[in-house]
């Protein structure tokens, strides 16, 4: 990616100029639930307005030998760059307003009828502001992201932490099949197939890398809440992708001990 | 972008990484990242949630990295247990025939293959509930060494726990007959801890690892069996539910194979709980799977130098031809159960539950 610009708003339309402009002055939509927003705001942050960012992305593709196990650099790349600029769209938004950072952001893939190889990346959030203007933005000025909900975020500012952004990385991996001959010579017993097992591992680890690398681009003391996903998205079965995504935190210095926690029995019915 | 570009040196990487899976390890480029993640002050990585993140943060313990183990299993030729050796039997009138014992005039054990009378009776009567020997070594070896890989890393960053360790059983389809499981956990390591000790897996979420702490038990480790079990009703029944297929009936073998495949995982279950040293297992889960398939009979005689001609006790020659071709249609049900290990520490705490009563609509 080249280098952002704090101040740059290229990627949002008109309208959602227009929109931001509303939430500026005083009105806000957010997308939190009643709790969430009563805990965000016992934090000490006020929302500012709902953001979304979106990229349409043609999705490329590779061809692989059968029998190779390699990394598919060009659908790596496409979902990558995909997310991302959905996600920078988003904190354009959120840095319009003014916001410190955005929280409850959801990633999500969309997929139309009416693109074969498209695929729509949205990036939803709830912007947020400090009240007392304390700056809570990421090291490099921008907006912080995070996918954590008003009750987690919460309870991260009480440990001593805050979050400082997203961090991802993603990895397409073509896993090779197994050459006749080797078939042959394994029949009949229980057998580890190490190709596989190793590209299942390669994949991970590159994905892990990418996303470790971002965050310590952000100085994150580390990372909370890694959800580490596998799918593949109708490329074929032998095609999957390895997607980590959690959130960089780094330490604020004021710790506010959690109280200790009392069992309690819920007496409603589920 | 220099970021997804791959290097030169890559293909002698591979190939040793390759020749460590085969032994059972983790490849080299998981072992340096996570040694670098094991060094104090550097970056960590985690799957907790941030409320597990805060409850063991207050508790004393740090996350170190998110670790993981995969293994890809191709499961080898499962075939039914073969039928007893087949009886011979002589007439009175044979030369041949043996003096009259007490038990009757039948040899045992004088031929290895099952007679036809057997085959036949197999194959009408006899309903099949058996343990698939192949199968269950097959997934209990998949998950032994995507475990192991775990515990390799873990190893590797110095922790001395991993916590919510997490069970996947892969459902890519890469090929026929394929087992794998994919297993991922956090690393953690206690606070006044050298990093050397043997780590400790366990599927416990931090929220419940702070429960068993607080009243007095300590998990000691991860406990996981499986058992794949055939059931198989016999021809004849199949034909009589046909014709009084409007009747309700008992599907007998079916019943009788769930609580074999449910005995057979609670005991192996119970021996790993005893070979941790642990009092008990907690949050065991269980799941299934069945689906229908037809196997075929073992012969008594797999190996090929048993086939051919063979000199009888009486000196009767006799042929082994290895060919019984029976088969059964059935059911495979693939029983699976894993739960945490606990000790009980000497002086149990009591824990105060406080009961409350929500007030809203919800």
């Amino acid at each position: 990616m080249t280098d952002y610009d704090p101040q740059s708003l290229e990627g949002i339309p008109q309208s959602g100029l227009e929109r931001l402009e509303q939430n500026r002055e005083g009105l806000y939509t957010s997308d939190l639930s009643v709790n969430e927003f009563l805990l965000v705001t016992e934090a000490g942050f006020d929302p500012v307005g709902l953001v979304v960012g979106s990229s349409i992305f043609h999705i490329g593709f590779q061809v692989a030998g059968p029998t190779t196990s390699c990394e598919l650099t060009v659908l790596s790349q496409a979902m990558y760059s995909a997310r991302h600029l959905a996600m920078t769209r988003m904190e354009e938004e959120a840095d319009q307003l003014g916001a410190d950072g955005i929280v409850g952001v959801r990633l999500e893939i969309g997929r139309y009828e009416w693109g074969q190889n498209m695929a729509e990346f949205i990036a939803i959030g709830t912007a947020v502001k400090h009240r007392d203007g304390v700056l809570h933005r990421a090291p490099n000025g921008r907006p912080f992201q995070s996918d954590l909900s008003g009750q987690e975020f919460w309870t991260l500012l009480r440990t001593g932490h805050r979050p400082v952004g997203m961090v991802m990385g993603s990895c397409v991996y073509h896993v090779g099949r197994r050459g006749p001959l080797r078939t042959i010579s394994q029949t009949g017993r229980n057998v580890e197939l190490p190709n596989y097992t190793q590209a299942l591992y390669d994949a991970r680890e590159l994905a892990m890398q990418r996303m470790q690398s971002e965050a310590q681009e952000l100085e994150a003391e580390g990372i909370v809440g890694v959800s580490l996903s596998e799918t593949s998205h109708g490329w074929g079965s032998h095609v999957i992708e390895f997607f980590a995504l959690g959130t960089a935190i780094v330490p604020t210095g004021a710790r506010t001990a959690i109280e200790p926690p009392i069992p309690v029995l819920d007496l409603n019915d589920p | 972008m220099g970021f997804f570009a791959r290097g030169e040196e890559e293909d002698a990487e591979q190939a040793e990484s390759r020749a460590r899976i085969e032994r059972g390890g983790i490849p080299t480029r998981a072992e340096e990242r996570l040694r670098a993640l094991g060094t104090d002050g550097s970056l960590f990585t985690s799957g907790l949630s941030v409320n597990e993140f805060a409850l063991l943060d207050r508790l004393g313990p740090r996350p170190l990295a998110q670790v993981m183990g995969a293994s890809v299993i191709r499961t080898g030729w499962q075939f039914l247990p073969p039928l007893e050796p087949g009886k011979l039997f002589f007439s009175s009138s044979s030369p041949y025939a043996p003096l009259p014992t007490p038990t009757g005039r039948a040899l045992q054990n004088l031929y290895t293959e099952p007679s036809l009378s057997q085959v036949r009776n197999y194959r009408w009567r006899t309903p099949v509930v058996c343990e698939l020997d192949t199968l269950t070594a097959a997934w209990n070896m998949a998950r032994r060494r995507a475990l192991d890989r775990l515990w390799e890393e873990a190893l590797q960053v110095g922790a001395d726990a991993v916590v919510g360790v997490h069970l996947h059983r892969g459902d890519h389809d890469l090929g026929k007959g394929t087992v794998e499981y994919v297993v991922s956990g956090t690393a953690i390591r206690l606070p006044d801890s050298t990093g050397t000790s043997m780590p400790l897996l366990t599927d416990v979420s931090g929220q419940e690892y702070w429960r068993l702490h607080n009243s007095g038990h300590e998990p000691v480790g991860f406990v996981a069996n499986t058992t794949v079990v055939f059931a198989s009703p016999p021809l004849d029944a199949r034909v009589r539910r046909l014709r009084t297929t409007s009747r309700n009936q008992e599907l007998e073998e079916l019943s009788r194979g769930f609580h074999a495949a449910r005995d057979a995982v609670r005991a192996g279950l119970l021996a790993q709980v005893a070979d941790a040293r642990g009092t008990g297992a907690v949050g065991v889960e269980f799941s299934h799977s069945v689906h229908r398939e037809k196997l075929a009979l073992g012969s008594s005689i797999v190996s090929t130098s048993a086939r051919g001609w063979h000199l009888g006790r009486l000196g009767l020659p006799y042929r082994v031809t290895g060919g019984s071709d029976v088969e059964r249609r059935g059911w495979v049900i693939t029983m699976h159960a894993a739960g945490t290990a606990i000790r009980t520490l000497r002086d149990p705490a009591r824990p105060s539950v406080k009961t409350a009563l929500r007030m809203g609509t919800r």
